[in-house]
């Protein structure tokens, strides 16, 4: 007699499997296919970028991972969820390992910045010593320890944006709450000005040299280029390139992915990619 | 703004005393109402009916007239505070108000339908008129209704909750009317006391029924405070906090049902409180439900037993309808709050 794996312990070591996944919505006029079937498998410790123009369905890829869309074809395993078997009692164990990151954020109540942040603990029992520990640490980490008792709704768009993203690290902070963690940001330094934009890409270069495998769609070409490892190209919901990000940011790709003319020099300090539109 | 800091560093830890203090000032409170009515009762007489040694008389007003109506004001006050305070975590607007899914207006047609239809049957059920019944089954109707306007396979969607309130609550008002022109003066007399709302029907059997409903939802509120909390960030991301966001939605709808359905159908449309005490609350001690719905529970219990001690003094023998107290002592208060939102730090 042979035992079925069971859902949670399939692709356990794996952060996420993507196979041959489409998404269709239908509306009056019939079906659309906004996402053709897309392959990915991100490894713990890991960024991938996604980036394309507008409308290439870099968002619809991250929502179908995050579970905000369903999916129509193929299958996705999150830190040993599959997606498609998913009950609705395994939402809040799997929220231990999965956090998302929202691209714009609805919340018009008067919570502090700290609550908030707190909120990123809902899927823990760790304790109310543990949460405040994570939640200062997490404050501290994105530079609004100062900012702890304001009012969120009062914010600049930046500040909103560090608590969001503090939120959701808080929620996938410690390796003992999780196997494997995942965190997808979705946009993560919209608002941001550069000191910030650049201060936020190492902290998050930090937390995947954790351990946790970082998924983001990203809209600037040189935060992909600076911080991701592999880089994923869209196009009319098409996987257009995808490998290493040196070998994906290549001026003859960007020129087309994009429609306009791209060169893409060679930093002399970093000696990364800087892609020039 | 150093107000609500120190009102936040304080609630978490001094809690557990705050609720003692919440329940031991209620209590005070409501023996003092008992004391106040059409025949003042003096506090003499009041210890002496708390011993067990007063007369007759007063025997009479305060166990069978003041107590039932004090307990009965307490309960609708709590739960119609709260019901509001869930709503308007669950349409995450803090303007919304239980009315909005339609209860109210759903359970007013209710009432019509009774008054005019079955005026002549008498029989009735555990001491609830058949317009009590026709509220409450008006008013669950309507909810159902909206709910199910606005699921389909992919969830529930709350602003189409909202939108499809108002169409239900326009349907109802129409049945309302329409009934109000085909009815005799009786029935109109009939209906438009019941819809001006009060206290004066309470009687053990209600208190017993409200007091139920009241407790029922007590006890499972503490499952909300989390999802609530996280509802306020958005939908998707409660769910990426791993909430059930459609089951917490459906349950919700329920409790908020189930409490106001109650309260329409013991004490007609008491409006005012369910909208403003938790807005009131908000205010002073933030959206945290933990601290929020407990809190609006006691402030709407209490405004209710003022506004309803109030009603049945300021002009005795005649009483005023007591939603129209409630909105009269509670909305200066508001108003003040309001104006004052930037010493709390805690504009919108």
């Amino acid at each position: 007699m042979t035992i079925e794996p069971t859902n949670s312990d399939k692709n356990i070591t794996m952060p996420l499997t993507v196979s041959n996944m489409s998404v269709t919505v239908s509306n009056e006029h019939g079906d659309t296919t906004i996402l053709q079937p897309t392959n990915l498998t991100i490894q713990s410790g890991e960024i991938h970028a996604i980036i394309g123009p507008n409308g290439a369905g870099k968002s619809t890829l991250l929502k179908a991972i995050s579970g905000d869309l369903k999916i129509s074809t193929g299958d996705v395993t999150c830190c040993g969820y599959n997606l498609r078997q998913l009950q609705a009692r395994d939402q809040s164990s799997k929220a231990k390992a999965v956090a998302a990151l929202p691209q714009f954020s609805l919340l018009n109540f008067p919570y502090t910045v700290e609550e908030v942040v707190a909120l990123g603990r809902i899927p823990h029992n760790s304790g109310q010593r543990v949460d405040a520990q994570i939640v200062g640490d997490a404050m501290d980490l994105l530079d609004i320890g100062t900012l702890a008792k304001r009012n969120y709704t009062q914010l600049s768009g930046g500040e909103k944006q560090r608590t969001q993203l503090a939120r959701v690290m808080a929620q996938v902070w410690r390796a003992q709450d999780a196997t494997t963690r995942l965190l997808l940001l979705d946009e993560p330094t919209t608002a941001l000005d550069l000191g910030h934009q650049q201060q936020l890409m190492k902290i998050i270069q930090d937390f995947a040299k954790q351990g946790v495998a970082i998924l983001m769609v990203v809209h600037d070409i040189n935060l992909a280029a600076n911080y991701a490892d592999y880089t994923l190209a869209l196009s009319n919901g098409n996987t257009f390139r995808q490998g290493p990000t040196a070998d994906v940011l290549k001026e003859d790709m960007l020129s087309s992915l994009f429609d306009a003319s791209i060169s893409v020099i060679h930093h002399p300090i970093t000696h990364k990619s800087v892609v020039l539109s | 703004m150093q107000f609500s800091h120190h009102i936040k560093q304080f609630l978490p830890r001094y809690w557990t005393r705050l609720l003692f203090a919440m329940l031991a000032s209620l209590i005070v409170v409501t023996l003092i109402s008992l004391s106040f009515g059409a025949t003042p009762t003096s506090f003499k007489e009041l210890v002496l009916w708390l011993m067990g040694e007063s007369d007759l008389q007063s025997h009479i007003i305060i166990q069978q007239l003041r107590l039932p109506r004090a307990l009965l004001a307490l309960c609708i006050g709590s739960l119609l505070a709260t019901c509001g305070a869930i709503s308007q975590g669950l349409f995450r607007n803090p303007l919304a108000d239980p009315s909005l899914i339609g209860v109210s207006a759903g359970a007013s047609a209710g009432a019509s339908i009774a008054i005019v239809f079955l005026a002549g049957a008498q029989w009735s059920l555990f001491s609830l008129s058949l317009v009590s019944m026709g509220a409450f089954v008006g008013g669950i109707l309507s909810v159902y209704l909206v709910y199910q306007i606005a699921t389909n396979t992919s969830g529930t969607s709350v602003s189409t909750m909202l939108l499809a309130g108002i169409a239900i609550a326009f349907i109802a008002g129409g049945v309302s009317n329409a009934l109000e022109f085909f009815a005799d003066n009786d029935m109109l007399r009939r209906m438009s006391l019941w819809r001006m709302g009060g206290l004066d029907s309470a009687n053990t059997p209600r208190v017993i029924i409200a007091a139920t409903v009241a407790g029922c939802i007590f006890c499972l509120m503490p499952h909300y405070y989390s999802p609530l909390n996280a509802l306020l960030l958005g939908e998707s991301e409660a769910r990426h906090l791993g909430i059930d966001v459609n089951r917490t939605k459906r349950h919700l709808v329920i409790l908020v049902a189930a409490g106001v359905g109650t309260s329409v159908a013991l004490a007609g449309t008491i409006a005012f409180i369910g909208l403003v005490v938790p807005h009131m609350v908000r205010l002073v001690i933030g959206p945290n439900h933990r601290f929020l719905l407990p809190i609006s529970a006691f402030m709407g219990a209490l405004l209710l037993l003022v506004a309803d001690a109030f009603a049945r003094t300021v002009i005795a023998p005649t009483e005023i309808p007591v939603g129209l107290v409630s909105a009269l002592l509670g909305a200066p208060i508001f108003i003040s709050l309001l104006r004052k939102r930037h010493h709390y730090g805690l504009q919108e």
